[in-house]
């Protein structure tokens, strides 16, 4: 028996919402990501506590489910846990049931049934400072006589918020050797006995939650009466959708404004290190790895770094606020009508920073034919890794002009290419709708959390993951990529008596000329055509490849940081206009398949992605090329 | 630097590149193939690494002996 077997395993199960992954992180040191709404974890997550006294515990952070009898993919995962139906894992030694204590009357049903299941049970009395600021006082020790339960008070935002819930595990999980198979298979059957009988009891586990919070005094606990408030306006019909507008519409003009010194700040220090290596190294073969392949390719890619950063500082911060799940109240109707389901707000959304956690966050949806047009769509949300793209192509093309108010040009053109975006998976969305019929009406069932002040502690550990995932990104992938292009774009040296770029003679400039003819009638150089293929792995890597390719093009290395002004050199407007249209329906990067292909169990939705959204790209860049030329013809 | 030396880091480099873009964008399958049959001929740290994390995360380490096995 292998050491991990032997370990206590204690499993974190509870409502969505509840906190869960705060404590998660708390126990174990992890920094899995929280939110203040419903629906962000969908998969286990492991780690490992050491207690005081030296115990090792393997801890699982499960998704939310409201009880034990799961209705999404999600829920399955956490219900087939804790009943033992997985068949490479072991039941928990421990579940600790976590409760939101300004809301037991909800929380406390499934503390019951976990209760009926005869397991282990610590009860983790989470969120009691909320508690107490809304004047609710929980009595612990009257909740656990009432429960028949250890029940311990924790925070699971606060540092040293979850030391009773480890003193607890502390002293009940000494080293044991773990239970025989055979008792783990008789409690999984005891639990499915349970489970069917459990159908029966949901009144009455709605009456003992009601008999237990009139004993603990709770029976008309005050609603959060500042969320209310701020509810009536925020959901108003009218003013709720204008204050979405114009949230997100202040967010892109800041990604824009706020962005630049910090953006001038990393070109000026690239173009430094390209002169200072040009200095040292001799001309040759490594001087031109470093300055052309290194520094003008993904180098050219890290200047976006801040953009992205304060886009995903807002975005956290109405995570953490607990605003977002009242947007998707807001985009409920509007969703519904185009054949998505409410619950697709919350992929769409986590698809904005990457369209991989948007595929998995669709596990929340119950319905499977709105899961698979949630995966289908999901891509066209305009994902982090497009922002590099449309920020240097409206950087090269768009004035920097202020329109009415201090409302810069550029902003706008990005607000409008998100919406762009938006627009077209909506418009999937509905032609799904027609292909397939229309699904059964599924109402939005999601709960509207009490509004947070957000913790700069999760702000800071957000972002700095963020950085943490650009920079391996930059370093890794894109790196490679850019050494690899380099090395295509360079050899073999161009033939005596050439009269173009060396690169024109290379692997690369072939490659890219034999592209060209298909990109061509779209407005594509064999440059850009070229820098198409590596942005299949990553989107940002175009505007890596793009530095290098234009850097080897170039003489001299003042290329590295500054591709800007050279495309709005090379470049026309309406291939300018044409590129960022094929960006905002572009085909997916490998991993969105990937991830596609396992949780649609098959390559026909991955497939289906890759030709339609080629389609729609093709289309849309051909149609705005030839609309941009017409018009600049007629002025 | 002399001109061999600058061949000597730039063919590194490119080579060191190519094994990251195949771990990276390759499918699991081949990975894990490539990784298996360097069995005995490149270190098992080396080899885990090409067969990237999740080969080992999938399986909670499990399959390392799998892994070791052509």
């Amino acid at each position: 028996m292998n050491a991990l077997a032997r370990e206590p395993l204690v499993a974190l199960v509870g409502n969505p919402n509840c906190g869960k992954t705060a404590l998660f992180n708390l126990l174990t040191g992890s920094r899995q990501k929280i939110a203040n709404y419903a629906g962000v974890t969908v998969e286990r997550k492991e780690g490992r506590l050491r207690t005081a006294s030296g115990h090792r515990v393997r801890v699982l952070d499960l998704p939310g489910a409201y009880s034990l009898r799961p209705r999404t993919p999600d829920e399955q995962i956490t219900c087939d846990f804790v009943l033992g139906r997985l068949p490479d894992e072991r039941r928990p030694d421990e579940v600790v049931a976590v409760v939101d204590a300004t809301n037991l009357r909800r929380h406390l049903r499934l503390v019951l049934a976990l209760r009926r299941l005869g397991q282990r049970i610590v009860v983790a009395l989470n969120m009691v400072d909320l508690a107490e600021r809304r004047g609710i006082r929980v009595d612990a020790a009257a909740l656990s006589r009432e429960l028949g339960l250890p029940v311990v008070e924790t925070v699971g935002v606060r540092a040293g918020g979850a030391a009773a819930l480890i003193a607890h595990l502390d002293a009940t999980h000494a080293p044991s050797p773990a239970p025989a198979p055979a008792d783990a298979s008789t409690a999984a059957a005891g639990a499915s006995a349970s489970v069917a009988a459990d159908l029966a009891t949901v009144a009455g586990d709605q009456h003992e939650v009601e008999r237990i919070l009139t004993r603990l005094g709770l029976e008309r606990v005050r609603s959060d009466t500042l969320s209310d408030r701020i509810d009536r306006v925020v959901l108003h019909p009218i003013a709720g959708p204008l204050i979405l507008a114009v949230t997100l519409f202040l967010i892109f003009q800041a990604v824009f404004v706020w962005a630049k010194p910090f953006m001038d700040a990393i070109t000026a220090l690239i173009a430094a290190l390209a002169g200072g290596v040009a200095r040292v190294l001799p001309a040759g073969p490594l001087e031109s790895l470093l300055v052309d392949g290194v520094l003008a390719g993904a180098g050219s890619v890290l200047v976006f770094l801040p953009q992205i950063l304060i886009l995903f500082a807002f975005i956290l911060l109405l995570e953490d606020s607990g605003y977002l799940p009242r947007a998707a109240f807001l985009l409920d109707r509007l969703m519904g009508s185009v054949g998505l389901s409410g619950r697709s707000f919350i992929p769409l959304l986590s698809s904005f920073a990457c369209a991989v956690p948007g595929i998995l966050a669709a596990r929340t949806i119950p319905n499977e034919r709105d899961r698979r047009v949630t995966i289908l769509v999901a891509p066209l949300m305009t994902c982090s890794a497009r922002l590099p793209v449309y920020t240097l192509l409206i950087g090269a093309f768009v004035p920097a002009r202020t329109l009415a108010l201090g409302i810069g040009l550029q902003g706008v053109v990005l607000f409008v290419l998100y919406f762009a975006g938006v627009t077209g998976a909506f418009l999937v969305a509905w032609v799904m709708k027609r292909l397939h019929g229309s699904a059964a009406l599924h109402p939005l069932q999601m709960e509207l959390p009490t509004y947070h002040v957000p913790s700069l502690r999760n702000l800071g550990i957000g972002l700095l993951q963020r950085v943490e995932v650009f920079v391996k990104r930059v370093g890794s992938i894109i790196l490679a990529l850019m050494v690899l292009l380099w090395f295509l774009s360079s050899f073999p040296a161009p033939p005596p008596g050439a009269t173009g770029p060396a690169i024109e003679y290379s692997i690369a400039g072939r490659i890219g000329a034999g592209l060209a003819v298909l990109f061509a009638p779209i407005g594509f150089n064999w440059q850009i055509s070229l820098a198409l293929v590596p942005g299949i792995a990553a989107r940002e890597v175009v505007v890596g490849a793009l530095g290098t390719v234009y850097s080897l093009a170039a003489t001299g290395s003042d290329v590295a940081g500054q591709i800007a002004p050279l495309i709005a050199r090379e470049w026309s407007f309406a291939t300018a206009a044409a590129l960022l249209a094929w960006y905002v329906f572009a085909p997916q990067c490998l991993s969105t398949l990937v991830t596609a292909r396992r949780e649609t169990n098959g390559w026909r939705y991955p497939l289906l992605m890759v030709a339609y959204q080629f389609t729609l790209a093709y289309v849309a860049a051909g149609v705005t090329y030839h609309l941009c030329r017409a018009w600049a013809g007629a002025a | 630097m002399t001109a061999w030396l600058q061949w000597l880091v730039v063919g590194a480099a490119v080579l060191a590149s190519a094994l990251v873009a195949f771990r990276t964008l390759a499918p699991f399958g081949w990975r894990v193939a490539l990784a298996r049959r360097a069995t005995g001929r490149l270190p098992d740290r080396f080899r885990i690494w090409l067969a990237g994390q999740s080969a080992c995360d999938a399986c909670g380490g499990r399959d390392l002996p799998r892994l070791r096995r052509p």
